[in-house]
């Protein structure tokens, strides 16, 4: 479904942001990556949805290359931001029929744009509310349900987590969890190991553009996944600095 | 796609504060404009009449043939109207009526094209600024981005969105105001009026494209938003302010004339010399011996070749300050086409009949109007020394006949032609503008 093949960024021709990144998301699969600031995770993501263009290497979507045919790659992969702030003077409703449109859809009907905003749990008075007026935790329901909308097969998420309260960040998760069932294949990027733990069918741990672990289901369940993060990021680190 | 975002920024635009003070602020300045300016064309009109009455009156009491040629180059342009909206370059009429207050020169009225070149680039500037960067910031744009549509659509239907959002504003305030002028009794609009302003609307919003797709370049080269206003306002006053006054100064810098007075000293040394050799040549005379009518005719004789010189002289001297004037105001035109906002003034002013275009217009048809009524004064002047050959130049006569300034303003065919390279300079702008937004926006890091 969602592949990367030796997928390389160097910025400025000095910064390596990321270095021969191989990895694959099945069909209902949850795939973390964790990593610190910095480590390539947001660059990961937006080589996936071809913001910028590959030094090397390069990834795929249902075969599809991605930096040879972004904008038909594009109707396959759905995207939610850390921080989305969406259209303030839009209702919830108008934020939604504007990129289900734009995802392609002709028409939308009213049902099933109230149908998904209510799906990601939002309130049924908000859905006429201007965005402005929403909660950080609102508006990431907004983005999951925007990204429900497109009906795409994969969907990115680069640190969705981060700023939600436990509650939130939990009934987020089981909104995951629903689109995981679905068939569809979850990309999501943070540092939040606890949260990665209690979701993610495998995780990748990055450090300084390099994947250096990756753990299946099991060995989540099995790991201490905070010291392996740890001592993989620091381990990396000091490994970096004695060669 | 185009539509989706297109109708979005435009709905986007139109629930937002700046919308609703655009509105205002354009409503109130056009119609406002309107209203004093048709005031003034009242009171031009008035003056007008007033002057070619008092012309009237001077050629009935005071027509003597010494004093003409000063009476007649005071003809006064008639004011059209359309200076009901547009000014243009002031007439000395307008100057008069305001004689006794220092206001008017310290804060000229403002025309509908001053709102325009002013006010409404700025307000361009101010619906483009956060075009790419502010989305960028509220993360809209890099969601937008994660779907199958292309850079130049987005910025393409971006630019259609907001520029129509930006004309919501500026097509009320301009109708508004026109029927304003057109609900006075005392101004009728004839159809030439109309199409004149037909074409300055069609420039108005050439022009205000151009900053239009110069607000999204800049959005284009900024991160955030106050970086895109800061820079916005910065290039808004080079364009608008900079430029138009600064390159009269520069082009005297570049190619230096002589001032008036310089001129005026020279001429007088002219007439100061002419009157040493008229002397000498006199005294020459006187001692040579000669008396009398001899004297008389020899002298004049003098006085007429050194007459003759002299206004050689003066006229060449006159003809290179004007040629090296003329051409410093070329430099100076040419350097404040580095900015739409002249280019804008002298395409409006010259369409309208209130400009650069339109005086030469006028100037030359005095030109042909004193010709003409020289020609007719000549024959005049012969037929009546024939019939009273005692007839001398302080004597009144009767030109009850002669022929009256008619003028003709230029046709709407003429101006199109006097403005067509201003026009082709407003498209050029808008090319220019949004390809470099464009290139900039294809490296633009959406992120």
């Amino acid at each position: 479904m969602l592949e990367t093949r030796d997928l390389t960024k160097v910025y400025d021709d000095t910064i390596l942001a990321v270095n021969k990144l191989n990895l694959k998301v099945d069909p209902g699969e949850i795939y973390v990556i964790l990593g610190a600031n910095g480590a390539g995770k947001s660059t990961t993501i937006a080589l996936l949805l071809n913001f910028i263009d590959p030094t090397s290497g390069t990834a795929f979507i249902n075969e599809i290359e991605i930096p040879k045919f972004p904008l038909e790659a594009k109707k396959h992969l759905a995207y939610v931001s850390e921080n989305v702030e969406l259209y303030g003077n839009f209702t919830a409703r108008q934020n939604l029929d504007f990129f289900a449109k734009l995802g392609g859809r002709k028409k939308v009907s009213r049902d099933e744009l109230d149908a998904t905003l209510g799906r990601v749990g939002l309130p049924e008075e908000s859905f006429k509310r201007r965005v402005k007026t929403f909660s950080k935790g609102m508006r990431q329901r907004l983005g999951i349900a925007i990204a429900i909308i497109k009906r795409a097969e994969a969907v990115l998420l680069d640190e969705p987590t981060s700023g939600l309260d436990p509650k939130g960040g939990a009934e987020f998760l089981e909104l995951l969890r629903q689109l995981k069932d679905e068939g569809k294949a979850i990309f999501m990027s943070t540092h939040d190991i606890f949260r990665a733990k209690a979701i993610a069918d495998r995780v990748g741990i990055m450090a300084e553009g390099n994947l250096v672990r990756e753990l299946t289901h099991e060995e989540i369940a099995e790991e201490n996944l905070e010291e392996l993060y740890l001592r993989y990021v620091a381990g990396y680190e000091q490994a970096e600095e004695a060669a | 796609m185009f539509w989706n975002i297109a109708q979005k920024e435009f709905l986007s635009n139109i629930l937002s504060l700046r919308f609703s003070v655009a509105f205002l602020l354009a409503f109130i300045l056009m119609t406002l404009s309107a209203y004093v300016l048709t005031s003034d064309y009242e009171h031009q009109v008035e003056d007008y009449s007033a002057r070619v009455m008092a012309k009237e009156n001077w050629f009935a009491q005071y027509a003597h043939s010494n004093r003409m040629a000063p009476i007649l180059r005071q003809t006064p342009k008639p004011p059209t109207v359309l200076s009901a909206l547009f000014r243009g370059i002031p007439q000395d009429a307008d100057v008069e009526s305001f004689y006794q207050s220092p206001m008017p020169a310290l804060f000229p009225l403002m025309d509908w094209l001053f709102i325009v070149g002013v006010v409404m680039s700025l307000l361009a500037l101010i619906f483009s600024y956060d075009a790419i960067c502010g989305e960028r910031e509220d993360g809209t744009l890099s969601l937008t981005m994660s779907y199958p549509v292309s850079r130049s659509v987005v910025l393409l239907s971006k630019w259609t969105g907001g520029f129509l959002s930006l004309l919501m504003p500026f097509v009320t305030a301009w109708f508004a105001g026109l029927h304003i002028v057109n609900i006075n009794p005392n101004i009728h609009l004839s159809g030439r009026d109309f199409g004149v302003l037909g074409l300055v609307f069609l420039v108005s919003l050439l022009y205000i494209a151009a900053f239009f797709a110069l607000g999204i370049l800049i959005s284009t080269r900024t991160r955030s938003a106050v970086a895109a206003i800061m820079t916005s306002l910065f290039v808004w006053v080079i364009f608008a302010l900079g430029i138009p006054n600064l390159s009269p100064y520069v082009a005297a810098q570049i190619y230096p004339t002589p001032s008036i007075a310089a001129l005026e000293h020279k001429i007088n040394a002219i007439y100061d010399e002419a009157d040493r050799v008229k002397s000498n040549a006199w005294r020459e005379l006187r001692a040579k011996g000669l008396k009398g009518a001899e004297f008389e005719k020899a002298g004049l004789e003098v006085v007429n070749r050194v007459n003759r010189e002299v206004n050689e002289k003066v006229e060449k001297l006159k003809g290179d300050f004007q040629r090296k004037a003329d051409r410093q105001t070329n430099i100076a035109l040419y350097i404040s086409c580095l900015s739409p906002f002249p280019v804008f003034m002298y395409a409006g002013t010259d369409l309208a009949g209130a400009g650069r275009y339109s005086e030469a217009h006028f100037n030359k048809a005095v030109g042909r109007y004193i010709s003409s009524f020289w020609d007719y004064f000549n024959a005049k002047w012969k037929k009546l020394k024939s019939e009273n050959p005692w007839l001398a130049g302080e004597d009144k006569l009767d030109l009850s006949d002669r022929p009256r300034f008619q003028y003709q303003e230029p046709s709407i065919r003429d101006r199109i032609n006097a403005t067509l390279l201003y026009i082709a300079l407003l498209f050029l702008f808008n090319i220019i503008f949004f390809w470099a937004g464009y290139i900039s926006f294809l490296r633009y890091d959406v992120r």
